[in-house]
């Protein structure tokens, strides 16, 4: 018998290749369902499907090659709705649909991951919905908020011990592992979670601070000021809290004085509470350099 | 494959998870299905219902993109996900479909492979390297197929066996799929039962379906199982002994209270058709494990 870890499709059997190739171009490929009625046997041709076996795939007909195509496409636009129940909504049926079409048949999914489909279809989209007039500039940033509420609800990590360290300055910090920080340049998160509404977001640079709640695994947004968003973005990257405050006052166009200290630790405070925020690194898994 | 669990189980799936995890189903089912693609690269509630849920039943493990029938090589970083997944979530064999679910891109569905000799060879090796990664033994299951690809060299029973026997493998049988194809393709699903090798048979699962137009059934695992399919199910069980058998519902799932209705029901008859084999074979009652 041959060795399974040498045999692969280059050794398969070229009709059977080029019938698994049309089967699935007639499931991927946009507005095809007209051509599989009226030229079943030109589709199977252009292909590379003849002779026996076209004849055999032409008497089976089109109907469940059709059934084929609308079940596949139809559970992952079905799977698009449930996790971005609101950018779809927004997008409007007609223009979803055109989006869904040209995602799978140019992109198509890459992950076994159901749940991760979602995030290809965003990112596959992005562009075309920033350069489309239809579309509201505000719905990337909505996409992106569904898809943060996704990621941290089943984000691996979370509840990650204490270190016990009190937060020091020359400290890098350890947050929670769920924990995650998103910039919007609308404020979507203050949208209703309304699947019908249609109001529309201010256009205000937001940043949020996510995270999953370690009792009730619900996943909670902070909005964040923009020198807190500075400040958060570095210890979230690595750097001690000296060099954050600083490169985050610096980025923020605030002055490193007590006011902005005295708002820190005040946040530094709450974030601790919540069980975010989970105390100093210690050494060992500090960034900064060992002390001679 | 020494030590597995028989009887009736059911999938964890999300919808009734929680009160599984709560004690719900306690002594009601002999085991838990798990499809590790609900959980692989991910933390959270589902990872921790699913630890003290497997201190509870057994579980047995069954994929669902494994694309057994692809013509690609397999995905590394998802089998090394997988294996992590199963050394965490012991189960005694895995299982996967005899189907295509990638050519290039994925499909999140199960597609039919061409019964022709060059796709069995294909699969049984397939079958074989995942086995020898995941160092453990595979089954594989009958898929419900619609359309048949290409130029039929072979039937499905034979298309099987010969999977069966160069893979050296265990097969999940379908016998709703067996059911459904029976219907769609019209052939007598006895007959196909015939011949099956049931001698490989280490796991059965059971299903409802529903219909997609007026000539075509289409299985959903969205309805309530029929009559037909618990009878095949105990024809099956006649012949084989004690197997597990999994009731599966993925759509339109009702309460939990109402799905472990039907595994009593389900249970009922299996208890009869295990009956009979007893009597047939003279073999001692053996002890069916309850969680």
């Amino acid at each position: 018998m041959d060795d399974p870890r040498e045999l692969h499709a280059s050794e398969g059997d070229a009709k059977d290749i080029l019938i698994i190739n049309a089967f699935t171009s007639a499931i991927r490929e946009r507005g095809i369902d007209k051509t599989l009625e009226t030229d079943l046997a030109g589709f199977y041709r252009a292909h590379g499907v003849v002779g026996e076996t076209l004849e055999q795939m032409l008497e089976r007909g089109p109907r469940r090659l059709r059934m084929y195509r609308q079940m596949v496409q139809g559970r992952l636009r079905r799977v698009l709705r449930e996790l971005l129940p609101r950018t779809v909504a927004r997008l409007g049926k007609k223009r979803f649909l055109a989006d869904f079409a040209d995602f799978f048949d140019d992109a198509g999914s890459h992950t076994v991951i159901l749940r991760q489909v979602a995030g290809e279809f965003t990112r596959f989209c992005e562009r075309r919905w920033a350069e489309a007039e239809a579309v509201p500039d505000f719905l990337s940033d909505l996409a992106k908020h569904e898809l943060l509420s996704l990621e941290v609800r089943n984000s691996v990590g979370g509840r990650e011990p204490a270190t016990g360290l009190p937060l020091a300055l020359d400290r890098p910090l350890r947050f929670d592992g769920t924990t995650r920080l998103r910039r919007y340049g609308y404020a979507v998160h203050s949208l209703p979670l309304d699947v019908d509404d249609r109001s529309e977001p201010e256009a205000t640079p937001s940043a949020l601070l996510a995270y999953r709640d370690r009792e009730k695994y619900t996943v909670r947004f902070i909005a964040l000021t923009p020198r807190a968003t500075e400040v958060i973005e570095r210890l979230l990257s690595g750097s001690t809290v000296v060099a954050a405050l600083q490169q985050g006052a610096a980025a923020a166009g605030e002055t490193l004085d007590d006011e902005l200290l005295a708002g820190m630790t005040h946040l530094f405070a709450d974030l601790s509470e919540r069980g975010v925020l989970l105390g100093a690194l210690p050494d060992a898994l500090s960034d900064a350099p060992p002390e001679a | 494959m020494d030590s597995h669990p028989t009887g009736i189980g059911l999938g964890l799936r999300s919808a009734i998870i929680a009160e599984i995890d709560a004690g719900e189903a306690d002594g009601a089912l002999a085991f838990v299905e798990v499809s590790p693609e609900n959980y692989l690269w991910r933390g959270g509630l589902a990872l921790d219902q699913l630890a003290r849920i497997r201190e509870r039943f057994p579980l047995l493990g069954h994929g669902l993109t494994m694309n057994l029938g692809g013509l690609g090589p397999f995905d590394d970083r998802f089998f090394a996900e997988l294996k992590d997944f199963l050394d965490r979530h012991p189960t005694p064999w895995y299982s996967d479909h005899l189907c295509l679910c990638n050519n290039g891109a994925e499909f999140h569905d199960l597609l039919p492979v061409p019964f022709t000799r060059s796709t069995a060879k294909r699969i049984a090796a397939r079958i074989r390297e995942a086995s020898d990664r995941l160092e453990r033994p595979m089954l594989v299951e009958n898929v419900s197929y619609y359309l048949a690809l290409g130029e039929v060299e072979m039937d499905e029973p034979e298309f099987i066996a010969e999977i069966l026997e160069q893979a050296d493998c265990g097969l999940l049988l379908d016998v709703n799929n067996a059911f459904v194809n029976a219907q769609n393709h019209g052939f007598d699903p006895y007959a196909w039962l015939e011949r099956i090798p049931l001698e490989r048979v280490r796991q059965l699962h059971v299903a409802g379906h529903e219909s997609w137009d007026e000539q075509t059934l289409i299985d959903t695992h969205g309805a309530d199982v029929r009559d037909e399919v618990y009878a095949m199910m105990a024809w099956v069980i006649e012949r084989t002994g004690p197997l597990p058998v999994l009731l599966e519902r993925d759509n339109h799932i009702p309460p939990l209270a109402e799905l472990l209705g039907e595994v009593r029901k389900l249970d009922e008859v299996y208890q009869q058709a295990l009956g009979r084999w007893r009597r047939g074979t003279g073999a001692v009652p053996l002890e069916v494990l309850h969680g």
